[in-house]
């Protein structure tokens, strides 16, 4: 059988660091649950198992609660299978109850109780939903003693850290690292962990479908999860599904040609306008050049969807041309070298040094753009 | 640029062509009284250089001339880098320009204002901040300020510095950085370092408030649903196990057998009720059967006692009848003497009466001898009162009548004297031979008289002599001699006198009549009379005492002796008799007190003799009723019977006893029953406090529900994630603006310290330029300058400086003129050949000092030209230069 699986959708999750783009960001999460319905269809998968996280909290809008489900609905032909999360946990008057009051498009399942549900014919599904946002304990553990059907192919839904793991899982959701040996599982489908991530031979972390951060998974995908029969091995391939791809990167530079190179670097991606980009420069660089990098990264942040660049760790390395384009003498040329030393005054705190670079490369910004250039 | 000449026409009070001309090279000076127009021309000049010819500026429409249609037209003649130029402008009505060098036209309308500015180095549409000829034109009322370069003057001076020290300083590269510093930093904080009200970095502020206080309010209400929520489980929980079916199945079938077993005891309890039921009615009935023997047996108790008892009674009354008949006897006795002794005191009373009596008339017989006494001395007063008043009435003559008397008398003597006044007087004398007579009266031997009668004279009868009076004289005496005498005679006729010495013998007759009346009515107050007489005392006391002898007489008949006994003798015997009397009351007491015992007793003996007769009679009702209930006849059947009724119920009862017994012993106990009874109790609380704990909670969690629903279905939750994403992002803002504040801040800052550590040397050409027009009014003193080339002090003698704004206002006025002067002369050095104009200046300037002033002022003269406008012509005649007038 063939089952698409994933999770931390996380619906309604804001972007407001994206100013106007935050909409764009929004709706690229629902345009993912089309492009997961597609994908299951193309390949004939269909279940979709959603470990969890559907949405970003429990207490979402009206709207924000409907929306990922009429995208489902959409699927007919596909079976969705969802349990809460650590941000969406089941609680009473809470978030099910309002979407099972609202009533759910029938190829929608929500599995609020841990107890077993057939997957078709072939299957069956040991879903362990989160019923508060903290749990203490691991509540796979049922899954151990589930008795179901011989012959059936046994899937764990779950949603937590794996213990012992790593330390990237959100909260504190234990989930024994053996669970899927010690439960009998043909597949163990884990949310929670936005990266996509193997931890054993059939227990995975699918990651989003849309990702929502730097310094995790560049780009959403699902997994697809195709299993012969009850004991036999899964296979397990990610799919991409989303749109953007979230990039943090960290360059030393000390020249102009190291900005060229960079620039170069970006520039070549061939999904620029889709790409989300946080790029520290460390180093130092001249101040003509600090100016010319500034006017560099203006030019490719417009080429890209999102550009953050954080140069609180690029110092300035003034050159005497810069200070001859400041001034030869006189008062500026005398701040010049004032503030000069300051960034280089160990005595200061590193935020000073910072600012007295800052100041330099203002000042030499400002005499460059207001005054008019003067012969030495 | 040196000024040549000056012409207009519609602008302000020059309504015709108007010409300034003399103007030349150095001082050049217009004297010309108030309202002449200097002003005007300064401002024509200025508008001619500065405007473009087709402006609608206000304060070019305000030059034109008041009432008139013409066009602002101004010509401006003047010399430049050694070409002589001329600038036309007409401004608002047909609008145009020509500049023209040498005669030729260099350029028309826009160009020729562009032309002239580009000759002059003025920068385009600087407009009224003319750079250097805003320092150096200095307009009326404006001299003795401080010249604070605006920025494009600034600028001017700077550049002018900068060509002079070049780059060493650097100063106007500097001011122009700290300029873009200031107007960034002006946007973004306060002096202070606050952020500034309408700036970006206060907006964001704001709005960092703002939501924070949003997020604050959600994430509280948040955290109440979040709460509300965990509430909510935990009752669902808690429902979930106390609603358990298994737990309520078994405590049902607890209760069901707690209850049955109770319900089998019961009714055991109930069985054996009936045998305790059937013994109790048993035992009612062989009481009942007892209690009827009982009556009878009774009933003949009491006939025999009754019977006992009246016979006693009746002894009782028969002993009581003869102490009854004793005690009459005894009181009857009693009564006689008593009788006895009251006859005997009434005799002793009537005596002692007759003895009062008696008494009472000797008193009465004591009282009339007083009477008599009286009654005579009340008579007798009484007869003179009545002679007196006789007495009174007879003699009337009281003092009016003499008074009368002697005024007759008195009347006629006057009469008689004043007759004889006037009558003739005859006088006689004889021998004593001759007997005369007068009228028959013998005279002695000689007489006079007045003859106011008719006098007949005898002598001796020898002769009658007749002498008579004058007739009419003799009558009116006569007449008036009548009168008095008839009144004479009335008045002794009324009081029955004869003459005039009876009335007065009369009269004192009446006045001893009248002390004998005053004597009598004193006498009649003695005795105690009010009334003018005493007939009626008199009278009453008669009558009095007729009633004392009509009383003795009849007390003396009534005592039966002719005669009264002395008083003495009365007393005595009614002593006697209250002796008796006494006596005999006091036996009386002691017989009273005999018989109200007697009659005490008497009454008891009765009383009792009643009680025990009704008592005979009740006893020998009840017995009579007794009897009929049990007749001595039947009195023995009646018991026996009731004796052996009573035999037959105890031996019932005792049957039944037996059997209570024996169905006792098969029953559970009452212990068994109640224990039973308290555990069914018990499981029936537990049920219900279990349905009540149920039906409590199933409330609690409705409740919750409900509140949950109402607070969560507004996405709280994420519009507390959005809120907490947008504060994130605002405070983010707020620190990038406060760092870059901070960074622009340390950048003023660091640029302020350098500039002034070269201020010195910025100011210095200024101030080498000052020294000598400042040495023409004050010798060796010199001037500190400030930012933005500001005179900040003035230092004279010594060290220590004058702060600028503590100097006179004329020291000020002065200082100001002359750093305008250097300013004047440092940009001419660099090339900018300026005219200096001064509209009506140096007016706080004394004679001294202005003299001095006007040195400095020709000491500009000599490398530039200068105007100088002024009204006061006396003042500034010294001043020297060209003289220029306005034709």
């Amino acid at each position: 059988m063939r089952v698409i699986h994933t999770a931390d959708w996380q619906i309604g999750k804001p972007f407001r660091n994206f100013g106007e783009k935050e909409s764009v960001l929004r709706q690229a999460r629902l345009s993912a649950i089309e492009a997961i319905g597609r994908l299951a269809m193309d390949e004939a998968a269909g279940h979709v198992l959603i470990a969890g996280d559907l949405y970003d909290n429990d207490q979402p809008v009206q709207k924000t609660l409907l929306e990922p489900l009429e995208r489902m609905r959409g699927f007919t032909g596909v079976a969705w299978h969802v349990i809460p999360g650590n941000h969406d946990p089941h609680r009473g008057q809470g978030l099910w109850d309002r979407i099972a009051s609202i009533g759910l498009p029938p190829n929608v399942h929500l599995h609020l109780a841990p107890e077993p549900a057939p997957l078709g014919a072939d299957a069956v599904l040991l879903p362990a939903p989160l019923r508060r946002k903290s749990e203490v304990n691991d509540l796979s553990e049922w899954m151990d003693g589930a008795a179901t059907s011989e012959g059936l192919i046994r899937i764990g839904l779950a949603h937590g850290s794996i213990t012992g793991f790593d330390s990237g899982g959100e909260a504190n959701n234990p989930i024994a690292p053996d669970r899927t040996k010690r439960a009998g599982l043909d597949y163990l489908a884990l949310g929670d962990w936005h990266r996509t991530m193997q931890v054993g031979p059939a227990t995975w972390y699918a990651g989003t479908p849309e990702a929502d951060r730097f310094n995790s998974q560049e780009l959403g995908q699902v997994l697809l999860v195709e299993i012969a029969g009850a004991g036999a091995p899964p296979t397990v391939s990610p799919r991409r599904t989303g749109t953007y791809r979230w990039i943090s990167q960290t360059e030393t530079v000390s020249s102009l040609a190291d900005m060229d190179g960079i620039e170069a670097q970006i520039r070549v991606r061939p999904d620029l306008s889709s790409t989300i980009m946080r790029l520290a420069l460390d180093g130092a660089l001249p101040l003509d050049a600090r100016a010319v990098a500034g006017q560099r990264l203006a030019q490719i942040e417009a080429a890209m969807f999102w550009l953050e660049v954080d140069l609180d760790r690029l110092s300035v390395r003034p050159t005497e041309e810069d200070f001859e384009r400041i001034d030869f003498q006189g008062v500026l040329r005398e701040a010049a070298g004032t503030l000069q030393a300051l960034a280089a005054d160990p005595a200061l705190t590193e935020l000073e040094r910072h600012r007295a670079g800052e100041a330099l490369v203002q000042m030499f910004l400002m005499t460059r753009s207001a005054l008019p250039e003067r012969a030495p | 640029m040196n000024l040549l000449h000056v012409r207009v026409e519609g602008v302000g009070r020059f309504g015709t062509p108007t010409l300034l001309e003399g103007l030349g090279p150095g001082v050049n000076i217009l004297s010309a009284s108030n309202e002449a127009g200097k002003s005007t021309l300064f401002r024509a000049i200025r508008t001619c250089v500065f405007e473009r010819h087709n402006t609608t500026r206000e304060d070019v429409k305000r030059l034109a001339t008041d009432g008139l249609s013409l066009p602002v037209a101004i010509t401006l003649g003047f010399e430049h880098d050694g070409e002589t130029y001329e600038i036309s402008k007409t401004f608002l009505r047909a609008a145009s320009a020509t500049l023209s060098r040498g005669g030729t036209v260099l350029a028309r309308n826009r160009d020729a204002d562009e032309r002239l500015w580009e000759i002059l180095g003025i920068k385009p549409d600087t407009r009224l901040d003319p750079a250097a000829y805003g320092l150096l034109w200095v307009e009326q009322g404006q001299s003795f300020e401080v010249p604070e370069p605006s920025e494009g003057a600034a600028s001017v001076l700077n550049s002018v510095i900068q060509q002079e020290v070049g780059t060493l300083v650097g100063g106007e590269r500097a001011r122009l950085v700290l300029e873009d510093i200031r107007e960034e930093l002006g946007k973004l904080v306060t002096d202070g370092g606050k952020p500034k009200t309408g700036g970006p970095f206060h907006a964001v502020q704001k709005h960092f408030e703002s939501i924070e206080l949003q997020r604050i309010e959600a994430e509280s209400r948040l955290a109440e649903l979040d709460g509300n929520l965990e509430k909510l489980a935990s009752l669902r929980a808690e429902w979930t196990r106390i609603s358990d079916r298994t737990e309520t199945e078994r405590l049902a079938r607890e209760l069901n057998e707690a209850v049955r077993q109770l319900s089998e005891g019961e009714e055991a309890m109930k069985s054996l009720q009936r045998f305790f039921d059937d013994e109790a009615q048993a035992l009612k009935l062989r009481e009942a059967q007892m209690t009827r023997l009982e009556a009878l047996r009774n009933l003949a108790r009491r006939i025999d006692e009754s019977r006992n008892r009246i016979t006693g009674l009746k002894a009782s009354i028969q002993s009581l009848q003869s102490d009854i008949a004793a005690a009459v006897l005894a009181r009857d006795g009693a009564l006689a003497e008593r009788n006895a002794i009251d006859s005997k005191i009434n005799e002793l009373e009537t005596r002692e009466q007759v003895l009062q009596r008696m008494a009472g008339l000797a008193e009465k017989l004591r009282q009339r001898d007083e009477i008599v006494r009286r009654l005579g001395l009340l008579t007798t007063l009484d007869r003179k009162l009545k002679d007196s008043a006789a007495a009174l009435q007879a003699n009337t003559v009281d003092e009016a009548a003499i008074t009368s008397l002697a005024a007759l008398e008195r009347e006629s003597e006057m009469l008689r004297i004043q007759s004889d006044a006037a009558a003739a007087r005859l006088s006689v004398s004889f021998s004593e031979s001759v007997q005369i007579t007068v009228n028959g009266m013998a005279l002695g031997t000689s007489a006079e008289r007045a003859v106011t009668e008719a006098l007949t004279v005898d002598v001796g009868g020898l002769a009658t002599i007749t002498v008579t009076p004058p007739h009419g004289s003799r009558e009116q005496a006569d007449a008036a001699s009548a009168g008095l005498a008839r009144k004479l005679k009335t008045l002794l006729e009324r009081h029955r006198a004869a003459s005039a010495d009876e009335l007065r013998m009369l009269r004192a007759e009446r006045t001893s009549l009248e002390q004998t009346a005053l004597e009598l009515r004193a006498d009649r107050t003695v005795l105690g009379i009010k009334d003018p007489t005493p007939a009626a005392e008199i009278a009453r006391l008669d009558a009095q005492l007729r009633l004392i002898d009509s009383e003795t007489e009849r007390q003396l008949a009534g005592i039966a002796s002719a005669d009264l006994p002395l008083p003495e003798e009365t007393a005595a015997e009614r002593e006697t008799l209250l002796a008796q009397r006494g006596g005999l009351r006091e036996s009386r007491e002691k017989i009273a007190g005999f018989l109200d015992t007697k009659n005490a007793r008497l009454s008891g003996l009765n009383i009792s003799s009643a009680e025990l007769a009704s008592e005979i009679k009740v006893l020998e009702s009840q017995l009579a009723g007794d009897l009929t209930s049990l007749p001595d006849d039947r009195r023995q059947q009646e018991i026996a019977a009731a004796e052996r009724d009573h035999e037959d119920k105890a031996a019932e009862h005792r049957a039944k006893a037996l059997l209570l017994s024996e169905k006792r012993a098969n029953v559970p106990r009452q212990d068994d029953i109640e224990s039973r009874r308290i555990r069914a109790d018990r499981l029936q609380q537990a049920t219900i406090r279990r349905n009540a704990a149920m039906d409590a909670l199933r409330d609690q969690i409705a409740r919750l529900e409900g509140n949950v629903q109402s607070a969560g279905g507004d996405g709280l939750g994420e519009k507390v994630a959005e809120l907490r994403a947008e504060g994130a992002l605002a405070k983010r803002e707020i620190e990038r603006h406060a760092e870059r504040a901070a960074t622009l801040q340390l950048l003023r800052k660091v640029i302020e310290d350098a500039y002034d550590k070269r201020r010195e040397e910025l100011t210095a050409p200024l101030k080498r330029h000052l020294r000598p027009f400042l040495g023409d009014v004050f010798p060796r003193a010199e001037i500190e300058m400030g930012e933005g080339f500001s005179v900040s002090a003035l230092r004279r003698s010594g060290p220590a400086g004058e702060v600028f704004d503590k100097l006179s206002r004329g020291t000020q006025e002065q200082i100001a003129v002359l750093v305008r002067l250097a300013m004047g002369a440092m940009i001419r050095d660099k090339g900018h050949d300026v005219p200096i104009i001064l509209d009506d200046a140096l007016v706080f300037s004394d004679d001294a000092r202005i003299e001095q002033m006007f040195d400095a002022i020709n000491r500009a003269g000599r490398n530039q030209q200068v105007i100088v406008l002024t009204c006061r012509a006396r003042s500034f005649a010294s001043l020297g230069g060209r003289n220029l007038r306005i034709v």
